[in-house]
């Protein structure tokens, strides 16, 4: 298992400091740009405030006094979509790269499994989303207890705590598609396609209110858009589907959803192990 | 060049194919393969197809055998963690992107140990491997030696080496030829694949042409030398022609020759192509002599 973890950080090490970092100088600059604007321009916090409709959409609980947090829930809307598909992107295209350049064999020649690949690139890629989700959150959480936001430290560490979790689903997901890809180039674009489909599904029923929000505006009485509204509120149960929602701030997700997920992650873990050893086999050691 | 090779008294079954078949997306490459490894064996697999590779493959597990069975001696067993006892050096480079050479040797060195560590950077120098660069930034011929260096350091029991002259020059080769007389002389079994008898540049003790339906077993000693082809004026021959042909190669009995057409004069064999001006001597490559394979005068 050393080995193949050597390995790969030897060969992955950049990639995987640069996004860790990037987060890391992300939510800090942020800190500090807005609470520069807080100080010399305090209006513009102010000037931000959308709407409720938006509001609603991007997921705010309500508009902050401390420009941060507002940036802190403008980020988390895309953050968590950005670092699954990386981590799924990461563990299912380094698995179809052992095969696609044939590498396995001088694993084999070391005495080392597939088995023992799979798991090693599994421990090292769970190891880092969680060095993201901690430092994310540690992070945060010096910047709220600095402006004084307690509520917001809940927040911050549900929502880090279920992408972690969240993150584990897609693993199972991106294991599925890395094993159905062994023979392909690479993995990333299904990744991709695939966060994409269950992303926009699930907040379809966001766009549709939106858009009923903003016809209400222009001046449409209720009674002409309440098959819109009404649309979007049986809509609104597509938003289980998606595990990159199930973190989001105030997304309740219940316990038979949780056991479904844990079902179907086992189901995709079992299914991926059988065809990714369809056409080999143990060595026999004897 | 002569290669001093010990002459191995003691044989020991290490490894044994019965009835193995193996195939590939294209069919069937190879069945009924029969095959036995001892220790200090240098086996050549010749096989036009795939069915070489895949049989090594299959001796090393990567690949299941759609028949038969391999069995391999308690000896091969090697111990959880541990490099295999069955080494396999593949046709083609080491494709890590971003690895070094040295980071690669000292990954293996985890699992290997000290010895083969040191090992490594004995053959790396003699081999004057820069293993401070990338494994794809070194050239073809270094990468493959650093797959070699991987395979030998680790003192392997049955070394498999999937076309060995591939992506090496000839220097190249010589240096990595030397090192595999001194494995085969410590007892361990080599085995060479290639596609024709020609490219395999290193003396085998044993040699296996694979077809699809059969597989020809030879030692070194009764392997047929191969043989020439005289192809003649097309028509009928012209009785000069013949003469001089005779004179000048049955004569010295170069070699044999052969043909479709029972023997004349002392020619014993002759093949008649049509459109040729005179006659000309061809060689036959050795799987053309082995199969009988004169397609390429006739029709």
């Amino acid at each position: 298992m050393n080995t193949v973890i050597y390995i790969d950080i030897a060969r992955n090490k950049k990639r995987l400091l640069h996004i860790l970092l990037y987060t890391v100088i992300f939510f800090f600059s942020a800190f500090i740009v807005s609470l520069l604007a807080d100080k010399i321009v305090p209006s513009l916090n102010t000037h931000f405030n959308f709407p409720n409709a938006i509001c609603n959409y991007l997921l705010f609980y309500e508009w902050s006094k401390h420009l941060y947090v507002n940036i802190w829930y403008l980020t988390i809307f895309i953050f968590p979509m950005i670092i699954i598909f990386l981590l799924m992107e990461g563990f299912a295209c380094s698995i179809v790269e052992e095969e696609e350049f044939e590498t396995l064999p001088y694993m084999r020649n070391l005495g080392i499994e597939r088995k023992t690949i799979l798991i090693s690139k599994l421990v090292l890629r769970l190891v880092w989303f969680l060095a993201i989700c901690l430092l994310s959150f540690l992070e945060n959480l010096i910047f709220f207890l600095l402006l004084n936001e307690k509520k917001m430290i809940l927040i911050s560490g549900a929502f880090f705590g279920k992408m972690f979790l969240s993150g584990l689903f897609c693993l199972s997901v991106a294991f599925f598609v890395a094993a159905c890809s062994l023979r392909e180039k690479s993995c990333s674009k299904t990744c991709l396609l695939i966060l994409l489909i269950q992303f926009l599904l699930a907040r379809l029923y966001s766009y549709i209110g939106l858009m009923a929000d903003c016809l209400f505006a222009s001046g449409k009485t209720y009674n002409e858009l309440e098959w819109l509204y009404g649309l979007s509120g049986k809509l609104a149960v597509l938003r289980i589907l998606s595990p990159v929602q199930w973190c989001y701030p105030g997304q309740q997700v219940p316990i038979a959803v949780v056991i479904c997920a844990v079902v179907i992650a086992a189901v995709l873990c079992v299914g991926g192990y059988s065809i990714y050893n369809k056409d080999q086999v143990v060595f026999r050691n004897q | 060049m002569q290669w001093e090779l010990m002459e191995v008294t003691n044989l020991v079954t290490i490894c044994s194919l019965r009835n193995v078949a193996v195939k590939n997306s294209n069919g069937i490459l190879g069945k009924r393969i029969n095959m036995e490894i001892h220790n200090g064996d240098i086996i050549g697999l010749i096989s036009e197809n795939a069915a070489a590779d895949r049989i090594m493959q299959a001796i090393c597990g990567f690949y299941k055998p759609r028949a038969g069975r391999i069995w391999y001696s308690h000896s091969l067993r090697h111990g959880k963690g541990k490099p295999s006892k069955i080494q396999y050096v593949p046709d083609d480079i080491i494709c890590y992107r971003d690895l070094t050479v040295e980071e690669f040797l000292v990954a293996a060195s985890i699992t290997a140990g000290e010895a083969a560590a040191k090992e490594q950077t004995r053959l790396c120098s003699q081999f004057g491997i820069n293993i401070k660069k990338k494994l794809l930034e070194i050239s073809y011929e270094q990468n493959r030696l650093v797959a070699y260096i991987l395979a030998m350091s680790l003192q392997p029991d049955i070394l498999l080496i999937n076309r060995p002259t591939s992506l090496l020059s000839n220097n190249a080769f010589l240096m990595v030829c030397k090192e595999l007389v001194e494995l085969h002389n410590k007892g361990t079994a080599i085995i060479m694949a290639e596609s024709s008898f020609e490219n395999l540049k290193f003396p085998c003790g044993n040699y296996h042409f694979i077809a699809s339906d059969e597989i020809r077993s030879y030692t070194r000693k009764s392997l047929p030398k191969p043989g020439k082809v005289v192809s003649l004026v097309g028509g009928t021959i012209h009785p000069e022609d013949m003469e001089r042909c005779r004179i000048l190669y049955g004569s010295r009995r170069l070699t044999k020759f052969v043909c479709h057409e029972q023997d004349r004069n002392n020619l014993i064999v002759m093949i008649y192509r049509t459109g040729c001006r005179d006659f000309s001597v061809e060689n036959l490559t050795m799987k053309e002599e082995i199969y009988q394979d004169y397609s390429r005068w006739i029709g």
